[in-house]
């Protein structure tokens, strides 16, 4: 019974912004679907002022909340867990137990906070960017070159929020809605830098475990068989093939150097693509039909934990891969 | 670069967020959390265990218990097929007892009965003589010597005998 209330509850949370926004005159200021994250406020820094975006200010917010809820969580530790304790072990346990998985039980101890951190992370970005009314409230930011625009109702609080938060900024020509929060995954920043991230500690942990030399002779710098051509060379009975075989490896060695670039390109883009399309097919589908954005809602909550997982696995996969000591013949 | 909103300060200050995210949850959730998991692990498997001697010394007792049962069971058996035995035996002594004393009243019944049968003949044999020789001698009146007479009778009465006898 008490389910049943909740979802009608959270339909209804779901349903009212369809049928409340297209009552609003909302023509003059174009809706944010800028994939330049917008800017807040400024910070001064030791003299330096400091562009603050929104997407930098809701990276915090999540990095808050995550940190509030493993300290509400492991508050009162105990062995029979119970309330927060049993998510966040469950939560725990289950990356622990796909890292172990994927990785074994040396190496998973390894991974592990890398992965688990990318996911909660990515998770907690993709579904606060979800929460109904976060989209619509921000800053218009308005001075006496670009007044107050028709239609739009302007609180005094919005002035002296703008005085608050400092200078206003001059690229703004059309009157563009600033929202405060926007979830982190819908900024590009956010997303090369988990992808850095991620083939970088990818690159230092198969370092660690072949050795640097090992490391980038057996997959990018391929001499091998040259080596073997030079040796049966040596021994006066040279086999010629193992130069076309060496030209072939030294190939096949760029391809894979493109290869682990290009994964920096797709991490950054897969994610940012389904969470920025995702919020802006939910935009688009608030104006369009009143139920939609229900049925998109819930898809949007499926696409977000999918990205998050998708992200931290795959973050996984490949430094499993980069740990093993034939890499480069099982990975294409 | 610039219209994707990409600028190396967003950019650094993505990463150390994101790495100041991984020192702070490394410190206050990973490593509690997977601490208290192992040492659950390790309780647990300390109580399965413990659980499993407790087990197995519990069927250990099952089976000493069972044997000493038997072993009662067995004693039982035994005291009770040798006291059913000594009751049979003492039942065949009163019975063959019995049946002693019993046969010896019916022989001793039996010699009675014959002796006063014999008795009884001999005191019928007399008075048939008596009658006889009074009834002889009113029908004979002195006719005879009583010696004779007797002779007779006697006689008679060894004939008689003879036929009863037959």
């Amino acid at each position: 019974m008490k389910r049943w209330l909740y979802i009608i509850i959270l339909g209804a949370i779901l349903f009212v912004p369809g049928f409340i926004l297209p009552r609003f005159d909302v023509k003059a200021v174009t809706a944010s679907v800028a994939v330049k994250p917008e800017v807040l406020f400024e910070l001064e820094l030791g003299g330096t002022a400091f562009p603050i975006s929104n997407t930098l200010f809701t990276s915090w917010i999540v990095m808050l909340l995550i940190i509030l809820f493993a300290i509400a969580a492991t508050r009162k530790m105990s062995l029979v867990p119970g309330g927060l304790q049993n998510v966040l072990e469950m939560i725990i346990e289950a990356i622990y137990g796909l890292c172990e998985n994927a990785a074994g039980a040396t190496r998973a101890k390894k991974f592990f906070p890398i992965v688990a951190t990318i996911f909660l992370f990515v998770l907690v970005s993709n579904w606060l960017g979800l929460i109904p009314g976060f989209g619509p409230i921000g800053i218009i930011p308005v001075d006496a070159k670009h007044p107050a625009p028709e239609g739009i109702a302007t609180f005094p609080l919005s002035h002296s929020l703008e005085e608050f938060f400092g200078p206003k900024h001059e690229e703004h020509h059309e009157y563009v809605l600033a929202p405060f929060v926007r979830s982190p995954s819908t900024d590009l920043n956010l997303t090369i830098g988990l992808a850095l991230i991620s083939m970088i500690m990818t690159q230092i942990f198969g370092m660690q475990a072949l050795g640097v030399v090992k490391y980038w002779f057996v997959r990018f710098i391929m001499v091998g068989k040259f080596g073997e051509f030079f040796k049966s060379l040596a021994q006066g009975k040279p086999k010629f093939g193992l130069i076309f075989m060496g030209l072939l490896d030294l190939f096949v060695g760029v391809l894979e150097f493109i290869s682990e670039v290009s994964k920096i390109l797709s991490f950054t883009f897969r994610l940012f693509g389904n969470i920025f399309a995702g919020e802006v097919v939910l935009l688009v589908m608030t104006f369009l039909f009143v139920a939609a954005p229900f049925i998109f809602y819930w898809f949007e909550l499926f696409v977000g934990f999918i990205q998050a997982f998708v992200f931290a696995l795959l973050t996984l996969i490949f430094m499993t891969i980069a740990t093993t000591a034939h890499g480069a013949e099982e990975h294409h | 670069m610039e219209a994707l909103g990409i600028n190396t300060t967003w950019l650094l200050a993505q990463i150390i967020n994101f790495g100041l995210l991984l020192f702070i949850l490394s410190r206050i959730a990973y490593k509690p959390v997977l601490d208290t998991l192992n040492t659950r692990k390790q309780k647990i498997q300390e109580s399965l265990d413990y659980a499993e001697s407790v087990k197995k010394q519990a069927a250990e007792q099952q089976k000493e218990f069972d044997r000493k049962l038997e072993e009662a069971r067995r004693g039982a058996q035994a005291a009770a097929a040798v006291a059913a035995q000594a009751g049979e035996k003492e039942r065949e002594v009163i019975l063959a007892q019995a049946h002693e004393d019993a046969r010896k009243m019916i022989d001793q019944a039996k010699e009675q009965i014959e002796y006063e049968r014999k008795q009884m003949l001999a005191e019928l044999r007399q008075q048939v003589v008596q009658l006889s020789l009074l009834a002889a001698q009113k029908v004979v009146s002195q006719s005879l010597d009583e010696q004779a007479h007797r002779r007779l009778v006697n006689d008679f009465l060894a004939q008689t005998d003879r036929l009863g006898k037959n």
